[in-house]
């Protein structure tokens, strides 16, 4: 199956096959980049610790930190060193794992059908030795212990370890060094044989290719007849609406107190545009609250209460979502109050409407904005996949959201006890 | 793509204009040249300052507002060290009119006008800055300072070179000095705004889809200076000969150790031998291909990243990783054993092609992003060369193996740093 969509506002267009075994490839082509971006995802995360494997009736649960674990080793190759293969052909290949997804991906300029075979092939391609297993937590071990080191980083842990009592979500991505001296290589092959079925993965390239050249010569990388696997099932343990904990500390080597405030929502449940229009929601209610143009920002900016390092913003996906609010303060009580304060309001008295139509103008800015960038394209089109939702839809789903939307939502994220907040104090 | 476009706008100022249509933006950055002389905290605090407002868009809400008005326009302020140089960068990336829905609205030629009023008409009371803006950035710069330590990888790479280069204007750290801070208030803080917008060379960056013409005429009544006498900015020392390698181990509450090592490479930028040390860091340390990546982390299981990374301006290699505090031997000695190598000519091939791969990659990649692009461009002036990204590719081409262990024997050892626990 074949299809061409066009977007004129953008002047892009997506070309897009999807294979008989399930996987959906899609490419936009960028007419005089010099770069090639090609980024192979699977819908597999942190998050799946728990689920019932096509075909079974028993759940399996494996330990955490395995996604990421299986992410370093499908580099590791019977045949050839993958490394090796793409710094022959200059390409700079990486690999991310997050809550949702583990993607592999290169950035080439010349050779890039080469450097897609080697993509394709070493991501279908598992290959795990006892030995090799065991010399990899060596490595996984300094990465850990690396984010134990980082502030920013332990803020929004212990943020989520507040918020969630028992979605996967509150642990830490790598796991710990306990945890992932569990894994072995047979769960390992349990966890890809499940994950990385073509259709649980997409591909995704962005660069002055072309799509029919990509699509033959991926689908000529499977084995004919495989079959579209039966659904995944994902078990997340029921969660409270509430966050568990009103607050959380930590003494780490710092300057002064980070915080980071959450206000936990209600999720939608499902992906696609609904889960799309959630989202972007919450993030112009955040941003009308205390997003750099707001009163609130500006009162906090000028008492000294927050400065530069302030972020804010809404981390939504189907089965959880909260609101973000973190940076360095000198004063995190006051700035408490005047947060508890501001959200008050907004709850009595509407936000302005023009504010809103502005924030929407910002929005579509930044979406267009990130089609210069093709690498950006790439990490922009996967945290779309998982969501369940197509890039070009974003516009649409944008121009949707109407002023009432938002007053609709304030009460079902700023209820009681929504709120959490985690503070790393200097020692 | 095309080439800038470079016309002297007269009185030290000079423009870059890139015409190009194959991004959705047109990215502006306006750089004021100064040294990285005794008054640099000043210079750190002054685009703080005003960001914080300028005549018509008083607060940092009004000016937020009229970003957002313009579709998102991303509008911020900066300073960069780049040698012994310190840069005072005000930069605006808008949406190209053409992309703009429901038809275009000018953001573009309103962008020079906000840019030019941001930097000529800040918020003055009794004709000078306003001392509630000057007071509070001064605290904000003081946080920023002492953040520092939250993030360890740059805090030991930041020691290491306080360490290094302490006799030197580099061992200045880009935002400026705690103990500086104090001294300085609206008054003298406003004296310095005005030298630089009298005295320090300016190089304004365009690239987009506009041509220069269209450009000039847009700064043209709007970007009014008092231009003086412009100031020249002294070359940043580079050769440094007969070092003792010292070693500093600093203490802090941490889980994993930061090894940085820094070295003199004694090569400047604008040498014929810069071509082979790039090639010869990359093969030390520039990647997966490198020796530090296949012997520290993929053999030997020692950290989870160990790089290599060149200051091209002031002619310093830096290496970094993060280990375990008990394997600072023996990571040092295998650190050394790979440059050692490389001294000895023990470079495969296969090594030496991937360096050379990875370099040009990401030389040609620059092009495919317009900050990049205004990077390298500022970078050619700062060295007062003239070099386009395909000349540099063609050097990096024709560098042999040979050339890349003749350079690493200039490539002097001088400071071993080591962050670890109490």
């Amino acid at each position: 199956m074949n299809s061409v969509i066009k977007n004129d506002i953008l002047c892009e267009t997506m070309h897009f096959r999807q294979l008989k075994n399930g996987l959906n490839i899609y490419v936009i082509p960028k007419g005089g980049y010099n770069k090639q971006f090609a980024i192979y995802a699977t819908k597999y995360g942190s998050n799946d610790i728990s689920f019932i494997v096509p075909g079974e009736k028993n759940p399996t649960t494996v330990p955490y930190g395995i996604a990421h674990f299986l992410e370093h080793k499908l580099f590791e190759d019977e045949d050839i060193n993958v490394f090796d293969e793409y710094s022959r052909l200059g390409a700079h290949p990486n690999a991310f794992t997050n809550f949702n997804t583990t993607a592999y991906h290169f950035t080439s300029t010349d050779n890039f059908y080469e450097c897609l075979d080697i993509l394709v092939g070493f991501v279908g391609r598992p290959y795990f030795t006892d030995e090799s297993v065991e010399k990899e937590k060596g490595i996984i071990a300094q990465e850990i212990l690396m984010y134990e080191d980082n502030p920013d980083w332990k803020v929004f842990f212990n943020m989520l370890r507040a918020l969630y009592e028992k979605h996967p979500v509150r642990n830490d991505i790598a796991g710990t060094i306990e945890s992932i001296g569990q894994i072995n290589k047979e769960l390992l092959y349990r966890c890809y044989e499940t994950f990385y079925h073509p259709s649980n993965m997409a591909l995704f390239v962005a660069g002055d290719v072309d799509p029919n050249r990509i699509f033959d010569q991926v689908e000529a990388h499977f084995e004919k007849g495989i079959k579209k696997q039966q659904e995944i099932r994902r078990i997340y343990p029921e969660e409270p609406d509430v966050a568990i904990k009103e607050e959380v500390r930590e003494k780490m080597s710092v300057s002064r107190p980070l915080f980071a405030i959450g206000f936990k929502d209600t999720p939608v449940g499902t992906g696609g545009k609904s889960l799309l229009k959630h989202i972007m929601i919450n993030d112009i209610i955040t941003d009308m609250l205390i997003g750099p143009s707001s009163d609130l920002y500006n009162k906090l900016y000028e008492q000294g209460l927050i400065d530069d390092s302030f972020d804010c913003g809404y981390i939504g996906e189907k089965d959880y979502g909260h609101i973000m609010m973190s940076g360095e303060t000198s004063d995190i009580d006051r700035l408490l109050d005047e947060v508890g304060r501001a959200i008050d309001n907004i709850k009595n008295t509407a936000f302005e409407e023009e504010l809103f139509f502005q924030i929407k103008k910002k929005k579509m800015g930044q979406f267009i904005r990130n089609f210069n960038y093709i690498e950006g394209m790439g990490y922009m089109f996967v945290s779309l996949f998982v969501k369940d939702v197509e890039i070009f839809d974003y516009m649409e789903v944008l121009e949707s959201i109407s002023y009432n939307d938002i007053h609709n939502q304030l009460p079902n994220i700023f209820h009681e006890n929504s709120r959490t907040i985690s503070i790393i104090e200097p020692i | 793509m095309g080439k800038f476009e470079k016309l002297n706008i007269g009185q030290g100022i000079n423009l870059y204009v890139l015409p190009t249509d194959k991004f959705k933006t047109v990215s502006i950055s306006y750089c004021f040249h100064r040294d990285l002389d005794e008054n640099y905290t000043y210079n750190a605090l002054i685009p703080a300052v005003m960001k914080r407002g300028c005549q018509g868009y008083e607060t940092i809400r009004d000016m937020e507002r009229y970003l957002e008005s313009q579709y998102g326009a991303i509008f911020d302020v900066g300073i960069q060290k780049k040698g012994e140089r310190h840069i005072l960068r005000f930069s605006m990336d808008v949406v190209n009119d053409n992309y703009i829905p429901h038809g275009g609205t000018a953001v573009v030629a309103q962008a020079f006008h906000f840019l030019n009023r941001v930097i000529t008409k800040p918020i003055l009371e009794e004709g000078v800055f306003k001392s509630e803006y000057v007071d509070q950035e001064k605290i904000n710069l003081r946080n920023r300072i002492e953040s520092l330590i939250n993030d360890k990888m740059s805090y030991s790479m930041e020691r290491c070179i306080q360490f290094m280069c302490q006799k030197e204007k580099y061992s200045r750290y880009v935002y400026g000095s705690v103990e500086d801070i104090d001294k300085i208030d609206n008054i003298n803080l406003y004296d310095v705004y005005n030298d630089i917008l009298t005295t320090s060379p300016l190089d304004i960056f365009v690239v987009g889809d506009i041509d220069s013409t269209k450009v000039q005429n847009l700064l043209e009544g709007t970007l009014k200076l008092d231009r003086g006498i412009i100031k020249k900015i002294p070359e940043t020392a580079i050769k440094k000969m007969g070092i003792e390698p010292k070693e500093y181990i600093e203490q802090m509450d941490i889980t994993q150790g930061k090894l940085n090592i820094g070295f003199r490479t004694n090569t400047s930028f604008t040498e014929e031998d810069y071509y082979p040390l790039v090639v010869c860091s990359s093969v030390l340390g520039g990647g997966p291909h490198s020796k530090l990546f296949m012997n520290v982390r993929e053999k030997a299981s020692l950290a989870y990243y160990a790089f290599s990374q060149l200051e091209k301006f002031k002619g310093l290699m830096f290496i970094g990783a993060g280990i375990d505090f008990d394997n600072y031997d023996r990571t040092f000695e295998i650190i050394n054993a790979q440059l050692e190598d490389i001294r000895n000519g023990i470079i495969s091939d296969k090594e030496l092609d991937a360096s050379k791969r990875s370099i040009i990659t990401a030389l040609k990649g620059i092009k495919d992003q317009p900050g990049q692009i205004i990077d390298y461009y500022l970078g050619n002036v700062v060295a007062n060369t003239d070099q386009s990204i395909d000349d540099f590719i063609d050097s990096i081409e024709k560098v042999d193996r040979d050339e890349v262990t003749r350079v690493s024997h200039k490539i002097k050892l001088d400071t071993i740093y080591f962050l670890r626990n109490q």
